[in-house]
This record gives C-alpha cells, sequence and structure tokens, in this order.
C-alpha cells in the first residue's frame, strides 16, 4: 500500500500551507466529480433499472410509474420449458467450456518454456496472440467459409477421409459445443499463456539443477518442478474463472447461433437479447438477466474470498 | 553457459514440442492466409471450391466490388472515428481517473476506489442498461460509441497501480513548489506512464475497432451509423448457412460476385489494420496483464 503521510495533517504546518493543502483537496474532488456522474449513469442506474422486472414496464411511462406485478415474471419464467433449457444450456456450456479450454494454455506454455531458441518463441507467441485481436464475427466468418458445402477445406478433408456426403456443421447442434470449444481454444489459448509464463518465469533455477543432478529429464522436470512451480497461478485462474459459471460469451455465441440450432442451444444472453431486445417484451427479459446476474454475482464473490483465502495460505 | 552433452531423449524432447508449437502457429495462421487467398480469387471460380493455398485466377475485383457497395467508406468511416476519438477521450478520462484515486490526499478515496471496483462484479444486465439508455436519449447517435465507455474500470486499475508503484520522490518536489494537480499529471505522471499507457491504448482502440453489439442494439435504425463489424456480421447472418447450393445462381445472369467472396474481402479489411498494429505493442503486454492479475 501507499506509504505517504497525510501531509495536511503534520504538526507545526503553517496555516496558510494547510490552506493550500484544504484547496487541493478540493481540487481533486472536482477532477473525480464528472467520472462519479459517468459511473452513476452509466453503472448504477441500470442497476436500479431491474426492477423493470418486477413492473409490467411500460416504455411511455418508464420505471418509477410502471404497475409493480411482484414476481410475476420470475414465476412466467420458471414454468417455461425454453427457459428453463436456456439456463440448463446455459451452465452445460459454460462447464463443458471451462473444462476443455481451460487446461489448454498451461499445456502451452509448459512447451513455450522448452524452447531453445529465444527468436523462435517470440514469433510463436506474436501468432499464438493474434486471433486474440480479432473479433468473433471473424472467427465465425473463418469458420463459415472452412465448413462451406461446397469446397470449403474442412468437408474437402471429410469427404477425403471418410467419403460420404457433405456435412452442415453449423447447422447441426451436435456440432454446437465442439466448435464453441475448439474457436475458444484457437482464440484465446495464446493469449491465455501470458499469466502463466509469467509464474513460470518465477520458478527457481536451482530446482532443475538439483532435479537434474538427481536425474530427472525435461520431461519429469517439466511435471515435478514446473507445473508445481505455477500451481498456485492455476487455482486462482481456475477459480476466478468458475465464478464465471453462470455466464457465456454472448459475442461468441451469438455469432454461432443461427436459426437451425436456436431452438436447442440457446443460452441466457442470446435469449435476453433476443427476447428483449428484438421483440422488445422487457420484463421478462428483465427477469431472466437479473436471475443471471443474482447467481452470477454470489458466485463470483464467493470464488473471490476463496481465491484471497489460497493467495493468503499459499504464502508460506 | 552449461555445456554438457544432451542426451538422445533431451533432442527428442526439444524437437517434439518444437514440432507441436509449428503446427499450432500454423493452425492458428492458416484462417487468415485461407481467406486472404480466397479474397484474391476470382469470385465465381473460387466458388468451386479447392483453392487453399494459392490463388487459381488472381482478381482484384473483390476489393473494388465490395468497397463500391456496402456503403462500405461510410462504415470505414465510422469505425475509423470510434476507434480514434474512443481511445483518445478514454485513455485521457481512464488516466485522469487513476491519478487522482491514487492521491493520497483525496477525501473519501477509498469509498470512490470501492465505488469504481464494484462496476466490474455488478451489472445492471442488458435490458436495464438499453432502457436507461434510450431514456436517457442515446438511442441512434455517434455517441453511444463514445461515452457510456468512457471510464474503462479495468484499464483505471491498470494505470493506478502503475502510479502507485512509480516512486514518489519523482513529484513532491514539484509538490513543495506548488505545481498544480494538473501540471503535475501532464507534466510528470504522464510522460511516465507511457509503458501501461500503450496496453490500455491497444486494448481500447482493439475493442472499439471490434464492437459491434452496441451499434446493432443502440443504433439498429441508423444504418449510417454501423461499424464495419456489424455490416460484415450482417453478411454473415443474412447468408446464415446457405451456399451457393442452396441458392442456384441464375445462367443468364452475369453475375460478378458471390457472399463468400465479399465476406472474405471485407474480413481481410477489417482484420488486416489489427494484424499490423498489434506487434508493436507486444512488448508491453506481460506488464498490463501482471498489473491487472494482481489488483483486479
Amino acid at each position: 500500500m501507499l506509504t505517504s503521510t497525510n501531509h495536511a495533517f503534520c504538526p507545526g504546518a503553517k496555516p496558510k500551507q494547510s490552506n493550500r493543502r484544504v484547496k487541493k483537496r478540493m481540487w481533486l474532488l472536482v477532477y473525480v466529480t464528472p467520472a462519479i456522474i459517468l459511473t452513476i449513469i452509466f453503472s448504477y442506474l441500470p442497476m436500479f433499472g431491474n426492477i423493470t422486472a418486477f413492473q409490467d414496464f411500460d416504455i411511455t411511462k418508464g420505471f418509477l410509474k410502471s404497475p409493480f406485478v411482484g414476481f410475476m415474471y420470475f414465476k412466467k419464467l420458471f414454468k417455461d420449458r425454453h427457459a428453463l433449457l436456456v439456463i440448463k444450456n446455459t451452465l452445460v456450456l459454460s462447464t463443458v467450456n471451462l473444462l476443455f479450454t481451460f487446461p489448454a494454455p498451461i499445456i502451452l506454455s509448459l512447451l513455450l518454456n522448452e524452447l531453445k531458441s529465444d527468436r523462435f518463441k517470440k514469433t510463436v507467441q506474436t501468432i499464438t496472440y493474434m486471433p486474440h485481436f480479432i473479433s468473433w464475427v471473424i472467427v465465425a466468418g473463418f469458420v463459415k467459409q472452412m465448413t462451406a458445402l461446397d469446397g470449403g477445406l474442412i468437408n474437402s478433408i471429410k469427404i477425403f477421409l471418410f467419403g460420404g456426403e457433405s456435412v452442415m456443421f453449423l447447422a447441426d447442434e451436435r456440432f454446437f459445443l465442439p466448435i464453441i470449444i475448439i474457436t475458444n481454444i484457437w482464440k484465446e489459448s495464446g493469449w491465455n499463456t501470458i499469466i502463466f509464463l509469467a509464474a513460470l518465469s518465477g520458478v527457481d533455477p536451482q530446482l532443475y539443477e538439483a532435479a537434474a543432478t538427481d536425474g530427472a529429464g525435461r520431461l519429469k522436470q517439466a511435471l515435478h518442478v514446473t507445473l508445481p512451480g505455477i500451481l498456485p497461478a492455476i487455482i486462482i485462474l481456475l477459480l476466478l474463472r468458475t465464478g464465471r459459471i453462470f455466464e457465456t460469451n454472448f459475442d461468441q455465441v451469438y455469432n454461432f447461433i443461427n436459426i437451425h440450432i436456436q431452438d436447442k442451444v440457446d443460452v441466457l444472453e442470446t435469449y435476453v437479447y433476443r427476447e428483449g431486445i428484438q421483440k422488445a417484451k422487457y420484463p421478462i427479459a428483465a427477469a431472466a438477466g437479473l436471475f443471471q446476474g443474482f447467481f452470477s454475482f454470489i458466485l463470483i464473490a464467493v470464488t473471490n474470498k476463496l481465491s484471497g483465502k489460497f493467495t493468503d495460505i499459499s504464502i508460506w | 553457459m552449461k555445456i554438457r552433452k544432451e542426451s538422445f531423449s533431451e533432442i527428442l524432447f526439444n524437437w517434439t514440442a518444437a514440432f507441436i508449437l509449428l503446427i499450432m502457429g500454423i493452425l492458428m495462421l492458416y484462417p487468415f492466409y485461407y481467406l486472404l487467398v480466397y479474397s484474391l480469387n476470382e469470385p465465381l471460380d473460387a466458388m468451386r471450391g479447392g483453392i487453399y493455398f494459392w490463388p487459381r485466377k488472381f482478381s482484384f475485383v473483390n476489393y473494388r466490388m465490395v468497397w463500391a457497395t456496402n456503403n462500405l467508406p461510410q462504415a470505414a468511416f465510422i469505425s475509423v472515428c470510434r476507434a480514434a476519438a474512443g481511445t483518445a477521450l478514454s485513455l485521457l478520462a481512464t488516466s485522469m481517473l487513476a491519478y487522482v484515486l491514487s492521491r493520497p490526499h483525496l477525501v473519501f478515496r477509498k469509498f470512490f476506489n470501492r465505488l469504481f471496483v464494484i462496476t466490474m462484479y455488478v451489472s445492471g444486465g442488458l435490458i436495464p442498461y438499453y432502457l436507461t439508455l434510450s431514456k436517457l436519449g442515446f438511442l441512434d447517435t455517434f455517441w453511444v460509441y463514445i461515452i457510456p465507455g468512457l471510464i474503462g474500470i479495468f484499464n483505471m486499475i491498470l494505470i493506478r497501480t502503475y502510479i502507485q508503484e512509480l516512486p514518489s520522490s519523482l513529484w513532491e518536489s514539484a509538490e513543495v513548489d506548488g505545481a498544480k494537480e494538473y501540471t503535475i499529471f501532464f507534466r510528470i505522471i504522464l510522460p511516465l506512464c507511457t509503458p501501461v499507457l500503450a496496453v490500455v491504448s491497444i486494448f481500447s482502440a482493439v475493442g472499439q475497432w471490434n464492437s459491434w453489439f452496441d451499434a446493432t442494439v443502440f443504433n439498429r435504425n441508423s444504418p449510417e451509423l454501423w461499424p464495419l463489424q456489424l455490416i460484415l456480421m450482417n453478411m454473415l447472418k443474412r447468408t446464415s448457412v446457405a451456399t451457393s447450393r442452396d441458392v442456384p445462381l441464375p445462367k443468364d445472369v452475369l453475375v460478378t460476385l458471390t457472399p463468400e467472396s465479399m465476406r472474405a474481402s471485407i474480413t481481410m479489411i477489417v482484420t488486416v489494420p489489427i494484424i499490423l498494429v498489434y506487434p508493436f505493442f507486444q512488448r508491453y503486454f506481460t506488464q498490463g496483464i501482471m498489473l491487472g492479475a494482481i489488483k483486479g
């Protein structure tokens, strides 16, 4: 934390100088005010706006004058079979996604760590960071192009290997989860190595030498020295990611959803968007959003606490 | 340093690691290359498929046509404007806030910090956010791209952490001399913050450039305000899964463009600026991410 002392209350400060300090404090407050106003308007006002979920919202009457209906829309939500499927889909998608995508950057950084040539390492890093900066719109475009029926690379390979007809991968809900996972690994695993590589550079080099004199090969060193060395980082990141298990990446999911599969693979984010923004059914969409936000917040708070505990414990 | 004879298994291990990474690198690069080649091929010929490594009939016709249709110059203008204005203004507002919140003699400092950081974990959700912005008259304006996101809390934390780690002796003398806060900020702090500002500006610029959701939600009825990404997104959604097989092309009509080649060339137009820019910021990434990991 900061070590600077509070100058304004220094004993023996001349009154004139302390006057200046007070003035300075006032100016700081002036500087911070616009930011506070912006945050209240764009972050806190919408939180308050969640009362829409308890109202028969009428856009002409607004938040304050629309009549209250209690938990009606929540009850409606939990009786709706599609909404229940959507909640289930959300949890399944984010859990499966976490399980499969989380190990990828760890493996990648262990491999990068083994490279002897710095130049090669840096090149691989530059290349694997690149997809992170590309939007999901473009990634979806890549997939669409590569899985095209006529002459798309994936279908050509499929026909070459297995024969048969071209497959419409994007229009078949069985391929939805695999596509989400693969594209996620493709896009983010390179970028996510940054944090693990930083943790790796903190592993004591003497440990490797000790392991080597004990006759451990490179693979054994990676498994018994490197991996335990970054275990704290792994556990903290895993906890933080688990805190987000109620959320999916709207940007990604929306770009891969289409009318052929949306009834089966819809998740909360896409549901809220379609019902609320496209169909203007504000209360039910707000109810779904609030349900998600509420549980998400609890989970994030719990996992944050846990990771705080863990970091304290892991210090020894 | 150490010179030691490498065993066979060691050599094998080195080469295996390098080989796997080489394959990964190729897998990450190839989609870009594939679309580049596709976009540089004559569109009707490209529909026959089989263009994986090199254009069969090289042609710039896609780019020329695409630029003339779909209101693309307008969309490109919007994209450039929002990336430039959004990044500059957000950088200024965010770094200023970071500075103020790092000052030890700010009253209610802890409370203010909480007030901002909470918004990273709790959000109002899409529908109330939409209704709030529509009440405030932000629908169908360019400013909806800039003002609501003026202060990036994550970026603010990055910059604040960086400032707090600077030795305070750097500006204490200026303070004693009675320098005003904005003098200290603009003359002393800001120049020292170049590395973290570089990270924040690339994050922010890429975010603006890639954004389409705000445009589709808030500016649905103003196509003249749509950025490139939204044009591309709409194009992808429109030709959802359909390919030339589902939509037979009439033989007597001279078709010069196909949806696929149009998509490929717009994708390239949108992607190339990012690919050209981000490598220059690479050396700052680790620092930026680690700062965020510590305090975030």
